[in-house]
This record gives C-alpha cells, sequence and structure tokens, in this order.
C-alpha cells in the first residue's frame, strides 16, 4: 500500500512537471491551464525610477522558446529549441536603454509550450 | 500513455523476473503473472494518479509572486507587491491594470504584463508594480498587475 502510494505520487509529480508547472520559471506566473494557457506577465520586477512607458515605448523586441512533448512508447522525447536572451533581443532589435521586460506563455496541451520574452525600450 | 506506462512497467518487471537469488530455480523476483498483474495495477492506478495530478494542479494553481501573502483554497483576494524596490521613488498619482486569469485549471488567459498595464492607465512614466489576486473556490481565479505611473502634462 504504502508502496503503491509513493507510486502514485511520483507519477503525479513527474506528470505535473510535464504538463508546464515545472517547465519555466518566472518572478511572476500568474495560474496556468492545463488544456490551453496564454498570458502575459512582468518579467522584469524591478523598475528604475521614472521608467519611460506608453508612448515614450519606441521599440519592442521579442524572441520564443518553443518546448515539443513526444510521449513514445518507452521514451518520451522532449525538445527545446531556440533563445529568449534579453541582451540578445535588445541587441537585434536596436534597444538602446531597456525599460522593462515582459513574457508571454503558451501552452496547448502538457506536449507543447512556448515561451515569448518582450523586452520594451527606446 | 497510459498504455505505454503499464508496458513499461511489463517490461521492466518482466526483466527482474530473469533475476535470480541464490541457486536460481525458484527465487525469481517476479513471476510474469504477477509482472502483468502489476502492468494491470499501475493501468488502473494512472487514472488516480492524473486525478491528484489535476486536483493539485487546482489547489496549488501554479501561481507565483515574489511577494506572497498566504492564499485561502475556498475564497481568496489580497493584494502585493511585485516590485519591492520602493525607496526613494516618488509617489505616482495614477495607475494602470491589466488582467488575466484562470477557468478550473484547465484553461488560462490574459495578458497581465506592464506594457500593457501602463497602456491601459495611459501612462507615460511608471514607479512602481503591484498586483492583485483573486481567487474563487479554486473554480476562477485572477490575477491584476497594477502599475503606478504618471502622465505627461
Amino acid at each position: 500500500m504504502m508502496r503503491h502510494s509513493v507510486a502514485v505520487l511520483l507519477l503525479s509529480a513527474a506528470v505535473m512537471g510535464a504538463f508546464g508547472c515545472a517547465s519555466y520559471s518566472a518572478p511572476v506566473m500568474p495560474p496556468r491551464g492545463i488544456l490551453y494557457t496564454k498570458f502575459r506577465a512582468p518579467l522584469s520586477p524591478s523598475l528604475a525610477e521614472d521608467t519611460p512607458a506608453g508612448r515614450h515605448i519606441t521599440r519592442h523586441g521579442k524572441s520564443r522558446v518553443t518546448y515539443i512533448w513526444l510521449p513514445l512508447y518507452v521514451f518520451d522525447v522532449t525538445s527545446a529549441f531556440n533563445d529568449s536572451k534579453i541582451g540578445e533581443i535588445a541587441l537585434e532589435n536596436e534597444i538602446r536603454e531597456v525599460a522593462y521586460v515582459d513574457y508571454e506563455f503558451y501552452n496547448l496541451t502538457p506536449f507543447f509550450n512556448r515561451f515569448t520574452i518582450h523586452v520594451y525600450g527606446n | 500513455v497510459a498504455l505505454s506506462g503499464a508496458r513499461l512497467s511489463s517490461t521492466v518487471l518482466k526483466l527482474s523476473s530473469d533475476f535470480r537469488i541464490g541457486d536460481g530455480a525458484a527465487h525469481d523476483v517476479l513471476s510474469v503473472n504477477q509482472a502483468i498483474g502489476k502492468g494491470r495495477w499501475f493501468m488502473t492506478n494512472y487514472w488516480k494518479a492524473l486525478a491528484v495530478t489535476v486536483l493539485s494542479t487546482m489547489v496549488m494553481g501554479c501561481f507565483v509572486a515574489p511577494v506572497a501573502p498566504p492564499r485561502g483554497l475556498i475564497y481568496t483576494n489580497i493584494g502585493s507587491a511585485i516590485d519591492t524596490t520602493a525607496g526613494g521613488k516618488p509617489v505616482a498619482e495614477h495607475r494602470g491594470t491589466a488582467t488575466s486569469k484562470s477557468i478550473l485549471g484547465l484553461v488560462a488567459w490574459g495578458d497581465s504584463g506592464v506594457n500593457r498595464a501602463a497602456l491601459n492607465g495611459g501612462l507615460d512614466r511608471i514607479q512602481q508594480i503591484d498586483y492583485e489576486f483573486y481567487n474563487i473556490l479554486l473554480v476562477y481565479q485572477r490575477m491584476t498587475v497594477v502599475v503606478y505611473g504618471d502622465k505627461d502634462e
């Protein structure tokens, strides 16, 4: 009985991890959905004084990481590709001063996740 | 997934049945029939495990913030800080909000980013970020990001 309970708990933890609860981390994570999630949230929780916003934001850059999970016969295949480095995004989009950073998390079932970083500046 | 899990379980246990102790003849760790039984157990309990997972996900909500006051399972309506570097900043006169929502821990949507909140409030400079979290019976959860700032004259 004890062994069965431990097995169930371990499987639960594994499935929960695969469902996305352990698939990424961020300072602010709104509640997510197992079947479908698409939200944006702050990634830079510390603002400088008088951080420009609204019409003072003249540049926006983004980059995304895609995660795919293929459960096969015995082995599961997971892959994650691309990168989402803030410095690279700023360089590629000619952002001289980064004001703040948001991120977007998208998942459609546990099998497909996408994590996008949005960099705002001027 | 359940099928492959059951087969995996059976395969592992069948392999262990070939591992003999002592003289080996009568000391199989598990017979094939026992292994198949274990496989059936695994399949039956897979759904229990899935139920535990879904329930845990709903209960925990997977909600994370830099400052998180205690939350209630039945009802929560709290506000707290995202930006904890408050020292020396001017007090802002305007605010903007942006919200994301979740239903039953199954679907979630919304734009609760700083950019959307600043645009919604028509802010030109922002000083501070807070958030509000609302939960009713784990059925409906809502997180609102609140930014405080000023508008150009």
